[in-house]
Protein backbone atom coordinates (compact mmCIF):
# COMPACT_ATOMS: atom_id res chain seq x y z
CA UNK A 1 0.00 0.00 0.00
CA UNK A 2 3.00 2.37 0.91
CA UNK A 3 4.10 1.79 -2.58
CA UNK A 4 0.89 2.60 -3.94
CA UNK A 5 0.61 6.16 -2.16
CA UNK A 6 4.30 7.15 -3.08
CA UNK A 7 3.81 5.85 -7.08
CA UNK A 8 0.66 8.31 -6.84
CA UNK A 9 2.42 11.03 -5.47
CA UNK A 10 5.34 10.49 -7.61
CA UNK A 11 2.86 11.05 -10.59
CA UNK A 12 1.47 13.45 -9.78
CA UNK A 13 4.53 15.19 -9.19
CA UNK A 14 4.79 14.81 -12.84
CA UNK A 15 1.38 15.80 -13.96
CA UNK A 16 2.25 19.05 -11.83
CA UNK A 17 4.65 19.94 -14.68
CA UNK A 18 2.08 18.67 -16.71
CA UNK A 19 -2.60 21.02 -16.18
CA UNK A 20 -7.21 20.64 -15.29
CA UNK A 21 -10.04 22.79 -15.32
CA UNK A 22 -13.12 21.93 -18.34
CA UNK A 23 -11.25 24.35 -21.10
CA UNK A 24 -10.88 24.58 -24.32
CA UNK A 25 -6.89 25.22 -25.43
CA UNK A 26 -7.62 26.20 -28.54
CA UNK A 27 -9.59 29.60 -26.97
CA UNK A 28 -6.83 30.87 -25.72
CA UNK A 29 -5.50 34.01 -27.27
CA UNK A 30 -1.50 34.99 -27.60
CA UNK A 31 -0.29 36.09 -24.06
CA UNK A 32 -3.03 34.83 -21.71
CA UNK A 33 -1.55 32.72 -19.37
CA UNK A 34 -3.52 32.41 -16.02
CA UNK A 35 -7.09 31.71 -15.75
CA UNK A 36 -10.11 32.00 -12.48
CA UNK A 37 -12.70 29.59 -12.27
CA UNK A 38 -16.03 29.03 -10.94
CA UNK A 39 -17.98 26.05 -10.81
CA UNK A 40 -21.34 25.00 -9.18
CA UNK A 41 -23.63 22.00 -9.71
CA UNK A 42 -24.01 18.31 -8.66
CA UNK A 43 -20.73 16.16 -7.59
CA UNK A 44 -21.02 14.22 -4.58
CA UNK A 45 -23.70 16.83 -3.49
CA UNK A 46 -24.37 20.30 -4.08
CA UNK A 47 -21.06 22.01 -4.78
CA UNK A 48 -19.82 25.24 -5.03
CA UNK A 49 -16.23 25.93 -6.13
CA UNK A 50 -13.45 28.40 -7.15
CA UNK A 51 -9.78 27.81 -8.88
CA UNK A 52 -6.85 29.13 -10.45
CA UNK A 53 -4.55 27.98 -13.02
CA UNK A 54 -1.83 28.83 -15.24
CA UNK A 55 -0.88 27.47 -18.35
CA UNK A 56 2.66 26.91 -19.43
CA UNK A 57 3.68 27.14 -23.23
CA UNK A 58 6.05 23.77 -23.09
CA UNK A 59 5.82 21.26 -25.84
CA UNK A 60 2.58 20.44 -25.01
CA UNK A 61 0.46 22.66 -23.37
CA UNK A 62 0.14 22.43 -19.78
CA UNK A 63 -2.30 24.02 -17.22
CA UNK A 64 -1.59 23.64 -13.26
CA UNK A 65 -4.27 25.00 -11.25
CA UNK A 66 -5.23 24.48 -7.52
CA UNK A 67 -9.39 24.62 -6.94
CA UNK A 68 -11.28 24.54 -3.83
CA UNK A 69 -15.08 23.55 -3.81
CA UNK A 70 -17.34 22.86 -0.88
CA UNK A 71 -20.72 21.18 -0.60
CA UNK A 72 -23.59 23.02 0.45
CA UNK A 73 -25.15 22.54 3.88
CA UNK A 74 -25.68 24.81 7.22
CA UNK A 75 -21.73 23.59 8.35
CA UNK A 76 -19.92 25.45 5.45
CA UNK A 77 -16.30 24.43 6.35
CA UNK A 78 -16.74 20.76 7.72
CA UNK A 79 -16.51 19.37 4.59
CA UNK A 80 -14.55 20.79 1.56
CA UNK A 81 -11.91 19.16 -1.38
CA UNK A 82 -9.16 21.12 -2.41
CA UNK A 83 -7.20 19.84 -5.58
CA UNK A 84 -4.17 20.78 -6.96
CA UNK A 85 -2.49 19.46 -10.16
CA UNK A 86 -2.77 19.45 -13.77
CA UNK A 87 -3.94 18.88 -17.52
CA UNK A 88 -1.60 18.19 -20.70
CA UNK A 89 -2.99 18.35 -24.05
CA UNK A 90 -1.16 15.55 -25.18
CA UNK A 91 -2.12 15.29 -29.13
CA UNK A 92 -3.82 17.75 -31.10
CA UNK A 93 -4.52 17.18 -34.66
CA UNK A 94 -7.07 19.11 -36.42
CA UNK A 95 -9.71 19.66 -34.29
CA UNK A 96 -9.12 16.81 -32.25
CA UNK A 97 -7.34 16.73 -28.43
CA UNK A 98 -6.58 14.25 -26.23
CA UNK A 99 -5.98 15.52 -22.38
CA UNK A 100 -4.53 14.03 -19.87
CA UNK A 101 -5.49 14.98 -16.38
CA UNK A 102 -3.93 14.51 -12.80
CA UNK A 103 -5.09 15.77 -9.45
CA UNK A 104 -4.34 15.44 -5.39
CA UNK A 105 -7.52 15.96 -4.31
CA UNK A 106 -7.06 16.76 -0.26
CA UNK A 107 -10.81 16.32 1.35
CA UNK A 108 -12.16 16.83 4.76
CA UNK A 109 -15.84 15.32 5.99
CA UNK A 110 -17.21 15.62 9.06
CA UNK A 111 -20.92 14.23 10.77
CA UNK A 112 -22.13 13.70 14.35
CA UNK A 113 -20.07 10.19 13.91
CA UNK A 114 -16.59 10.86 12.56
CA UNK A 115 -14.30 13.36 11.06
CA UNK A 116 -12.16 12.30 7.52
CA UNK A 117 -9.55 13.81 6.37
CA UNK A 118 -8.20 12.25 3.01
CA UNK A 119 -5.52 12.52 0.58
CA UNK A 120 -6.42 10.50 -2.77
CA UNK A 121 -5.20 10.80 -6.49
CA UNK A 122 -7.60 11.50 -9.60
CA UNK A 123 -6.30 10.17 -13.25
CA UNK A 124 -8.66 11.10 -16.09
CA UNK A 125 -8.44 11.59 -19.83
CA UNK A 126 -10.49 14.14 -22.09
CA UNK A 127 -11.02 13.77 -25.84
CA UNK A 128 -13.25 15.48 -28.23
CA UNK A 129 -13.06 17.61 -31.06
CA UNK A 130 -12.51 21.48 -30.28
CA UNK A 131 -12.85 24.86 -32.56
CA UNK A 132 -12.11 28.29 -31.17
CA UNK A 133 -15.76 29.35 -30.03
CA UNK A 134 -16.79 25.82 -29.07
CA UNK A 135 -16.00 21.88 -28.12
CA UNK A 136 -17.40 18.79 -27.07
CA UNK A 137 -15.71 16.03 -25.44
CA UNK A 138 -16.09 12.96 -23.76
CA UNK A 139 -14.13 12.06 -20.30
CA UNK A 140 -13.29 8.69 -18.21
CA UNK A 141 -11.38 8.95 -15.24
CA UNK A 142 -10.91 7.24 -11.38
CA UNK A 143 -10.44 9.09 -8.08
CA UNK A 144 -9.16 7.57 -5.37
CA UNK A 145 -8.82 8.01 -1.92
CA UNK A 146 -5.99 6.94 -1.04
CA UNK A 147 -5.37 6.98 2.32
CA UNK A 148 -7.66 8.41 4.77
CA UNK A 149 -7.12 10.03 8.64
CA UNK A 150 -10.37 8.06 10.53
CA UNK A 151 -11.46 9.62 13.89
CA UNK A 152 -14.52 9.23 15.74
CA UNK A 153 -16.32 11.68 18.32
CA UNK A 154 -16.66 9.76 22.08
CA UNK A 155 -20.42 9.08 20.91
CA UNK A 156 -19.27 6.87 18.42
CA UNK A 157 -16.75 5.31 20.83
CA UNK A 158 -19.90 5.00 23.16
CA UNK A 159 -21.57 2.74 20.54
CA UNK A 160 -18.56 0.72 19.47
CA UNK A 161 -15.40 0.68 21.82
CA UNK A 162 -13.75 -1.03 19.56
CA UNK A 163 -13.28 1.18 16.48
CA UNK A 164 -9.74 2.21 15.62
CA UNK A 165 -8.75 6.16 14.68
CA UNK A 166 -6.26 6.48 12.69
CA UNK A 167 -5.00 6.67 9.30
CA UNK A 168 -6.89 3.56 6.12
CA UNK A 169 -5.13 2.82 3.23
CA UNK A 170 -6.80 3.14 1.22
CA UNK A 171 -10.35 3.47 1.84
CA UNK A 172 -11.96 3.69 -2.22
CA UNK A 173 -12.15 4.85 -5.29
CA UNK A 174 -15.05 5.97 -7.69
CA UNK A 175 -14.85 5.62 -11.73
CA UNK A 176 -16.53 8.96 -13.25
CA UNK A 177 -17.29 8.93 -17.52
CA UNK A 178 -19.19 11.42 -18.90
CA UNK A 179 -19.57 14.29 -21.80
CA UNK A 180 -18.41 18.03 -21.81
CA UNK A 181 -18.81 20.36 -23.47
CA UNK A 182 -18.33 24.81 -23.43
CA UNK A 183 -18.87 27.73 -25.64
CA UNK A 184 -15.95 30.82 -25.50
CA UNK A 185 -16.36 34.48 -26.15
CA UNK A 186 -14.10 36.66 -25.69
CA UNK A 187 -11.61 35.78 -22.65
CA UNK A 188 -14.78 34.18 -21.11
CA UNK A 189 -15.71 30.32 -21.53
CA UNK A 190 -18.90 28.92 -20.35
CA UNK A 191 -18.50 24.68 -19.70
CA UNK A 192 -20.79 22.02 -18.95
CA UNK A 193 -20.20 18.67 -17.74
CA UNK A 194 -22.20 15.67 -16.84
CA UNK A 195 -21.97 12.02 -16.50
CA UNK A 196 -21.72 8.98 -14.21
CA UNK A 197 -20.29 7.58 -11.34
CA UNK A 198 -19.25 3.79 -10.30
CA UNK A 199 -17.48 2.70 -7.44
CA UNK A 200 -13.92 0.89 -8.10
CA UNK A 201 -14.75 -2.72 -9.38
CA UNK A 202 -18.09 -1.64 -10.81
CA UNK A 203 -19.68 -3.52 -8.53
CA UNK A 204 -20.98 -0.85 -6.37
CA UNK A 205 -22.35 2.97 -7.12
CA UNK A 206 -23.07 6.20 -4.88
CA UNK A 207 -25.71 7.05 -3.07
CA UNK A 208 -26.51 9.50 -6.55
CA UNK A 209 -24.35 8.20 -8.92
CA UNK A 210 -24.37 11.32 -11.56
CA UNK A 211 -22.50 14.77 -11.87
CA UNK A 212 -23.83 17.80 -13.55
CA UNK A 213 -21.38 20.73 -12.87
CA UNK A 214 -21.54 24.20 -14.95
CA UNK A 215 -18.57 26.15 -14.97
CA UNK A 216 -17.07 29.72 -15.89
CA UNK A 217 -13.56 30.22 -16.61
CA UNK A 218 -12.09 33.93 -17.02
CA UNK A 219 -8.68 33.90 -19.28
CA UNK A 220 -6.45 36.94 -18.93
CA UNK B 1 6.87 31.85 -6.42
CA UNK B 2 6.19 30.50 -9.74
CA UNK B 3 3.44 27.98 -10.54
CA UNK B 4 5.96 25.89 -11.89
CA UNK B 5 7.97 25.35 -8.88
CA UNK B 6 5.06 26.42 -6.08
CA UNK B 7 2.90 22.88 -7.16
CA UNK B 8 5.82 20.11 -7.10
CA UNK B 9 6.58 21.97 -3.92
CA UNK B 10 3.12 21.83 -2.89
CA UNK B 11 2.70 17.66 -4.12
CA UNK B 12 6.47 16.97 -2.40
CA UNK B 13 5.01 18.21 0.82
CA UNK B 14 1.96 16.00 0.63
CA UNK B 15 3.98 13.32 -0.24
CA UNK B 16 6.01 13.61 2.45
CA UNK B 17 2.50 13.85 5.01
CA UNK B 18 1.16 10.90 3.67
CA UNK B 19 4.30 8.64 3.96
CA UNK B 20 4.12 9.95 7.66
CA UNK B 21 0.86 8.64 7.33
CA UNK B 22 1.99 5.07 6.85
CA UNK B 23 3.34 4.37 10.21
CA UNK B 24 0.66 1.88 12.13
CA UNK B 25 -2.00 2.67 8.76
CA UNK B 26 -4.87 0.67 9.08
CA UNK B 27 -6.87 -1.46 7.11
CA UNK B 28 -10.42 -0.63 6.64
CA UNK B 29 -11.70 -4.53 5.86
CA UNK B 30 -10.44 -6.06 8.69
CA UNK B 31 -12.74 -7.00 11.09
CA UNK B 32 -12.84 -5.28 14.26
CA UNK B 33 -11.84 -1.85 13.29
CA UNK B 34 -14.64 -0.43 11.81
CA UNK B 35 -17.40 -2.70 12.93
CA UNK B 36 -17.54 -5.38 15.61
CA UNK B 37 -17.14 -8.59 14.34
CA UNK B 38 -19.77 -10.78 13.69
CA UNK B 39 -21.15 -14.48 15.33
CA UNK B 40 -19.20 -16.07 13.21
CA UNK B 41 -16.30 -14.58 13.90
CA UNK B 42 -16.56 -14.20 17.64
CA UNK B 43 -17.96 -16.89 19.14
CA UNK B 44 -18.42 -15.75 22.70
CA UNK B 45 -21.68 -14.16 20.76
CA UNK B 46 -24.80 -15.62 21.82
CA UNK B 47 -26.35 -16.61 18.58
CA UNK B 48 -28.17 -19.96 17.00
CA UNK B 49 -27.68 -21.96 14.05
CA UNK B 50 -30.86 -21.43 11.88
CA UNK B 51 -32.17 -22.12 8.23
CA UNK B 52 -28.75 -22.53 7.27
CA UNK B 53 -27.06 -19.21 8.50
CA UNK B 54 -25.84 -17.87 11.91
CA UNK B 55 -27.93 -15.39 13.75
CA UNK B 56 -26.88 -13.10 16.94
CA UNK B 57 -29.57 -13.73 19.18
CA UNK B 58 -30.89 -14.17 22.55
CA UNK B 59 -33.80 -14.89 24.92
CA UNK B 60 -35.34 -13.37 28.30
CA UNK B 61 -37.72 -15.02 30.40
CA UNK B 62 -39.00 -18.59 31.17
CA UNK B 63 -38.42 -20.42 28.17
CA UNK B 64 -41.80 -22.01 28.69
CA UNK B 65 -43.59 -18.62 29.15
CA UNK B 66 -45.70 -17.25 26.13
CA UNK B 67 -42.79 -16.19 22.99
CA UNK B 68 -42.64 -12.51 22.09
CA UNK B 69 -40.21 -12.71 18.98
CA UNK B 70 -38.63 -9.10 18.46
CA UNK B 71 -37.83 -7.94 14.78
CA UNK B 72 -36.21 -5.16 14.36
CA UNK B 73 -36.20 -2.60 11.61
CA UNK B 74 -33.81 -1.65 8.50
CA UNK B 75 -33.39 -3.99 6.52
CA UNK B 76 -30.17 -4.16 8.07
CA UNK B 77 -30.47 -2.82 11.40
CA UNK B 78 -29.70 -4.71 14.50
CA UNK B 79 -31.82 -5.68 17.70
CA UNK B 80 -29.96 -3.46 19.80
CA UNK B 81 -32.15 -0.39 20.05
CA UNK B 82 -35.10 -2.45 20.88
CA UNK B 83 -33.49 -4.32 23.73
CA UNK B 84 -36.49 -2.00 25.96
CA UNK B 85 -38.81 -4.56 25.30
CA UNK B 86 -36.62 -7.13 27.58
CA UNK B 87 -38.67 -5.73 30.23
CA UNK B 88 -41.74 -7.90 28.93
CA UNK B 89 -39.47 -11.26 30.12
CA UNK B 90 -40.47 -10.14 33.52
CA UNK B 91 -43.61 -9.93 33.02
CA UNK B 92 -44.25 -13.35 32.14
CA UNK B 93 -43.18 -13.62 28.40
CA UNK B 94 -40.08 -15.10 26.98
CA UNK B 95 -38.49 -12.32 24.84
CA UNK B 96 -36.67 -13.45 21.96
CA UNK B 97 -34.27 -10.73 20.05
CA UNK B 98 -32.35 -12.06 16.86
CA UNK B 99 -30.03 -10.06 14.46
CA UNK B 100 -31.78 -10.56 10.95
CA UNK B 101 -29.52 -12.54 8.53
CA UNK B 102 -26.86 -10.31 7.10
CA UNK B 103 -27.97 -7.78 10.11
CA UNK B 104 -26.46 -6.35 13.26
CA UNK B 105 -23.86 -9.03 14.58
CA UNK B 106 -25.37 -12.11 12.73
CA UNK B 107 -23.40 -14.13 9.53
CA UNK B 108 -22.64 -12.01 6.45
CA UNK B 109 -24.20 -13.45 2.93
CA UNK B 110 -23.09 -12.92 -0.72
CA UNK B 111 -25.68 -10.37 -2.23
CA UNK B 112 -27.83 -12.58 -4.76
CA UNK B 113 -28.84 -15.03 -1.92
CA UNK B 114 -31.31 -12.41 0.03
CA UNK B 115 -34.68 -12.75 -0.96
CA UNK B 116 -37.86 -11.53 1.15
CA UNK B 117 -38.87 -15.56 1.72
CA UNK B 118 -36.01 -16.23 2.73
CA UNK B 119 -36.23 -13.45 5.74
CA UNK B 120 -39.79 -15.26 6.42
CA UNK B 121 -38.68 -18.61 6.49
CA UNK B 122 -35.46 -17.29 8.83
CA UNK B 123 -37.90 -15.99 11.29
CA UNK B 124 -40.03 -19.33 11.07
CA UNK B 125 -36.20 -20.78 12.09
CA UNK B 126 -35.87 -18.68 15.12
CA UNK B 127 -39.59 -19.34 15.96
CA UNK B 128 -39.25 -22.76 16.06
CA UNK B 129 -35.50 -22.82 17.81
CA UNK B 130 -37.13 -21.38 20.85
CA UNK B 131 -40.50 -23.26 21.46
CA UNK B 132 -40.21 -25.48 23.87
CA UNK B 133 -44.03 -27.01 23.19
CA UNK B 134 -46.92 -27.42 20.59
CA UNK B 135 -49.68 -24.99 22.03
CA UNK B 136 -46.68 -22.46 23.20
CA UNK B 137 -48.16 -18.70 22.16
CA UNK B 138 -45.96 -17.00 19.87
CA UNK B 139 -46.24 -13.15 19.39
CA UNK B 140 -44.61 -11.23 17.34
CA UNK B 141 -43.50 -7.20 17.75
CA UNK B 142 -41.93 -5.68 14.79
CA UNK B 143 -41.03 -2.39 14.67
CA UNK B 144 -40.87 -0.21 11.06
CA UNK B 145 -39.34 -3.32 8.60
CA UNK B 146 -39.70 -5.44 11.06
CA UNK B 147 -43.35 -5.19 11.34
CA UNK B 148 -43.61 -5.37 7.16
CA UNK B 149 -41.15 -8.63 7.77
CA UNK B 150 -43.66 -9.92 11.25
CA UNK B 151 -46.98 -8.97 8.47
CA UNK B 152 -45.18 -10.72 5.58
CA UNK B 153 -44.80 -14.03 7.98
CA UNK B 154 -48.47 -13.63 9.33
CA UNK B 155 -49.73 -13.37 5.55
CA UNK B 156 -48.15 -16.84 4.99
CA UNK B 157 -48.79 -18.46 8.46
CA UNK B 158 -52.04 -16.53 9.59
CA UNK B 159 -52.59 -19.81 12.03
CA UNK B 160 -49.05 -19.94 13.43
CA UNK B 161 -49.20 -16.32 15.24
CA UNK B 162 -51.42 -15.74 17.92
CA UNK B 163 -51.27 -12.07 18.27
CA UNK B 164 -48.89 -9.05 16.51
CA UNK B 165 -47.69 -5.45 17.75
CA UNK B 166 -46.65 -3.33 14.40
CA UNK B 167 -44.68 -0.42 15.35
CA UNK B 168 -44.77 1.94 12.42
CA UNK B 169 -44.57 -0.53 9.26
CA UNK B 170 -43.74 1.59 6.47
CA UNK B 171 -46.22 -0.20 4.42
CA UNK B 172 -47.38 -3.95 3.61
CA UNK B 173 -47.09 -3.23 -0.26
CA UNK B 174 -44.51 -1.53 -2.66
CA UNK B 175 -46.74 1.50 -3.34
CA UNK B 176 -47.26 2.36 0.46
CA UNK B 177 -43.76 2.06 1.08
CA UNK B 178 -42.70 4.78 -2.34
CA UNK B 179 -45.06 7.09 -0.67
CA UNK B 180 -43.70 6.67 3.33
CA UNK B 181 -40.17 7.12 1.99
CA UNK B 182 -40.81 9.95 -0.41
CA UNK B 183 -41.63 11.93 3.41
CA UNK B 184 -39.54 10.19 5.32
CA UNK B 185 -36.25 10.65 3.17
CA UNK B 186 -37.47 14.40 2.13
CA UNK B 187 -34.18 16.40 2.81
CA UNK B 188 -33.46 19.93 1.40
CA UNK B 189 -30.68 20.13 -1.84
CA UNK B 190 -28.93 22.67 0.87
CA UNK B 191 -29.60 20.65 3.72
CA UNK B 192 -26.36 19.15 5.83
CA UNK B 193 -28.08 16.34 6.00
CA UNK B 194 -28.83 15.45 2.25
CA UNK B 195 -24.85 16.41 1.46
CA UNK B 196 -23.37 14.46 4.36
CA UNK B 197 -25.05 11.63 3.25
CA UNK B 198 -23.64 11.89 -0.82
CA UNK B 199 -20.30 13.78 -0.05
CA UNK B 200 -19.07 10.50 1.84
CA UNK B 201 -19.26 8.78 -1.12
CA UNK B 202 -15.70 9.70 -2.41
CA UNK B 203 -14.12 8.85 0.78
CA UNK B 204 -15.26 5.06 1.27
CA UNK B 205 -16.17 2.96 -1.13
CA UNK B 206 -16.26 -0.64 -1.27
CA UNK B 207 -16.87 -3.76 -3.44
CA UNK B 208 -20.11 -6.32 -2.74
CA UNK B 209 -18.23 -8.51 -0.55
CA UNK B 210 -16.09 -5.83 1.66
CA UNK B 211 -18.87 -6.37 4.39
CA UNK B 212 -17.09 -4.52 7.10
CA UNK B 213 -16.33 -1.02 5.17
CA UNK B 214 -19.87 -1.21 3.45
CA UNK B 215 -21.48 -1.65 7.08
CA UNK B 216 -19.50 1.24 8.36
CA UNK B 217 -20.49 3.50 6.10
CA UNK B 218 -23.84 2.53 5.81
CA UNK B 219 -23.68 3.21 9.59
CA UNK B 220 -22.47 6.82 9.32
CA UNK B 221 -25.56 7.40 6.97
CA UNK B 222 -27.78 6.69 10.71
CA UNK B 223 -26.82 9.83 11.55
CA UNK B 224 -29.62 11.21 8.65
CA UNK B 225 -31.94 10.17 11.25
CA UNK B 226 -30.40 12.48 14.48
CA UNK B 227 -30.61 15.35 11.72
CA UNK B 228 -32.75 18.19 13.26
CA UNK B 229 -34.53 18.44 9.70
CA UNK B 230 -35.31 14.94 9.74
CA UNK B 231 -39.46 14.21 10.22
CA UNK B 232 -38.59 11.24 12.09
CA UNK B 233 -38.82 12.97 15.31
CA UNK B 234 -35.73 10.45 17.00
CA UNK B 235 -35.14 12.41 20.75
CA UNK B 236 -31.40 11.57 19.57
CA UNK B 237 -29.23 8.79 18.17
CA UNK B 238 -29.88 5.55 18.27
CA UNK B 239 -27.63 2.79 19.77
CA UNK B 240 -26.69 0.10 17.29
CA UNK B 241 -23.93 -2.45 17.19
CA UNK B 242 -23.85 -3.12 13.15
CA UNK B 243 -25.32 -2.10 10.44
CA UNK B 244 -25.97 -4.75 7.24
CA UNK B 245 -25.84 -2.78 3.79
CA UNK B 246 -25.65 -5.30 1.81
CA UNK B 247 -28.83 -7.10 2.78
CA UNK B 248 -30.56 -3.93 2.78
CA UNK B 249 -29.51 -3.33 -0.50
CA UNK B 250 -30.92 -6.69 -2.08
CA UNK B 251 -33.83 -6.03 -0.26
CA UNK B 252 -34.42 -2.83 -1.70
CA UNK B 253 -33.85 -4.17 -5.03
CA UNK B 254 -35.70 -7.01 -5.10
CA UNK B 255 -38.62 -4.71 -3.43
CA UNK B 256 -37.96 -2.25 -6.69
CA UNK B 257 -37.87 -5.07 -9.30
CA UNK B 258 -40.56 -7.21 -8.00
CA UNK B 259 -42.75 -4.92 -6.00
CA UNK B 260 -44.83 -7.25 -2.92
CA UNK B 261 -47.67 -6.89 -1.34
CA UNK B 262 -48.12 -8.71 2.46
CA UNK B 263 -51.62 -8.47 2.24
CA UNK B 264 -52.90 -11.35 0.02
CA UNK B 265 -54.53 -13.39 3.41
CA UNK B 266 -54.32 -11.13 5.90
CA UNK B 267 -57.99 -11.78 6.04
CA UNK B 268 -57.36 -14.69 7.97
CA UNK B 269 -56.21 -13.32 10.55
CA UNK B 270 -59.07 -11.97 12.50
CA UNK B 271 -56.75 -11.90 15.88
CA UNK B 272 -56.59 -8.07 17.25
CA UNK B 273 -53.51 -6.17 15.90
CA UNK B 274 -52.15 -3.44 18.09
CA UNK B 275 -50.45 -1.39 15.31
CA UNK B 276 -48.61 1.48 17.11
CA UNK B 277 -47.36 4.82 15.35
CA UNK B 278 -45.70 8.17 16.54
CA UNK B 279 -46.49 11.30 17.04
CA UNK B 280 -43.74 13.33 16.22
CA UNK B 281 -43.07 11.39 12.76
CA UNK B 282 -44.28 13.90 10.63
CA UNK B 283 -43.54 11.55 7.65
CA UNK B 284 -45.96 8.88 8.80
CA UNK B 285 -48.93 9.80 10.70
CA UNK B 286 -51.98 9.05 11.34
CA UNK B 287 -53.90 8.72 7.70
CA UNK B 288 -50.57 6.62 6.85
CA UNK B 289 -51.15 4.18 9.95
CA UNK B 290 -54.79 3.81 8.53
CA UNK B 291 -54.14 2.89 4.88
CA UNK B 292 -51.54 0.70 6.24
CA UNK B 293 -53.77 -0.98 9.12
CA UNK B 294 -56.54 -0.99 7.18
CA UNK B 295 -55.23 -4.96 5.58
CA UNK B 296 -55.70 -6.38 9.01
CA UNK B 297 -59.36 -7.30 10.16
CA UNK B 298 -59.32 -6.65 13.97
CA UNK B 299 -56.98 -3.36 14.47
CA UNK B 300 -55.81 -1.69 17.51
CA UNK B 301 -54.82 1.72 16.48
CA UNK B 302 -52.78 3.45 18.79
CA UNK B 303 -50.43 6.80 18.70
CA UNK B 304 -47.48 7.34 21.03
CA UNK B 305 -47.22 10.47 22.21
CA UNK B 306 -44.18 12.78 22.82
CA UNK B 307 -42.24 10.00 20.59
CA UNK B 308 -40.99 9.60 16.95
CA UNK B 309 -40.35 6.71 14.97
CA UNK B 310 -38.19 4.70 17.30
CA UNK B 311 -41.07 5.30 19.97
CA UNK B 312 -39.46 1.76 21.77
CA UNK B 313 -36.06 2.94 22.19
CA UNK B 314 -36.20 6.32 23.93
CA UNK B 315 -37.91 7.02 27.63
CA UNK B 316 -40.65 9.06 26.93
CA UNK B 317 -41.97 6.87 23.95
CA UNK B 318 -41.29 3.57 25.84
CA UNK B 319 -43.28 4.95 29.35
CA UNK B 320 -45.94 5.66 26.64
CA UNK B 321 -46.25 2.61 24.89
CA UNK B 322 -45.57 -0.37 27.51
CA UNK B 323 -48.30 -0.28 29.71
CA UNK B 324 -50.32 -0.39 26.17
CA UNK B 325 -48.39 -3.26 24.55
CA UNK B 326 -48.25 -5.37 27.85
CA UNK B 327 -51.92 -5.19 28.47
CA UNK B 328 -52.24 -5.87 24.49
CA UNK B 329 -50.01 -8.77 25.18
CA UNK B 330 -52.37 -9.86 28.33
CA UNK B 331 -55.01 -9.86 26.70
CA UNK B 332 -54.39 -12.43 24.10
CA UNK B 333 -52.07 -14.66 26.43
Amino acid sequence: MKNTIIIAIALSGIAISACAQTLNWQAFQPGQKHLVHLQTGWDYGLNFGLGYARKSNTRWPVLTSIEYSFPAGERVFDDFKVRIGGQVEVIRAGGFSFTAKLYSPIRRYENNLVRLFSFGSEFSGVAGFYRKKWFVAGELGFDKAVATHVKHPKRALDNYPGLQNGWYVPTGGNWFYGLQAGFSFGSNDLTLKAGNLASQGWETAPFIPKYVVLGYNRRF
Amino acid sequence: MKAKTLFPGLILVLGCLISACQKGELNPSQPGNLVPLTVDQDPSLPGISANGTLLHAEAFGQPDSALLVVIHGGPGSDYRYLLNCKEFAGEGFRVVFYDQRGSGLSRRHPKDSYSIELMIDDLRAVIEHYKTRPNQKVFLLGHSWGGMLATAYINEHPAEIDGAILCEPGGFTYTQIEEYLSRSQHFGMFSETLNDAVYLDQFITGKEDQHEILDYKFGLWAAADEAEDSPIGNEGPLPFWRSGAVVNDALFEIAEEQGFDFTANLSQFDTKTLFVYSENNTAYGVQHAQKVAAAYPNVQLFRVDDAGHDMLSFPRGWQHFHPVGLAYLNSLK
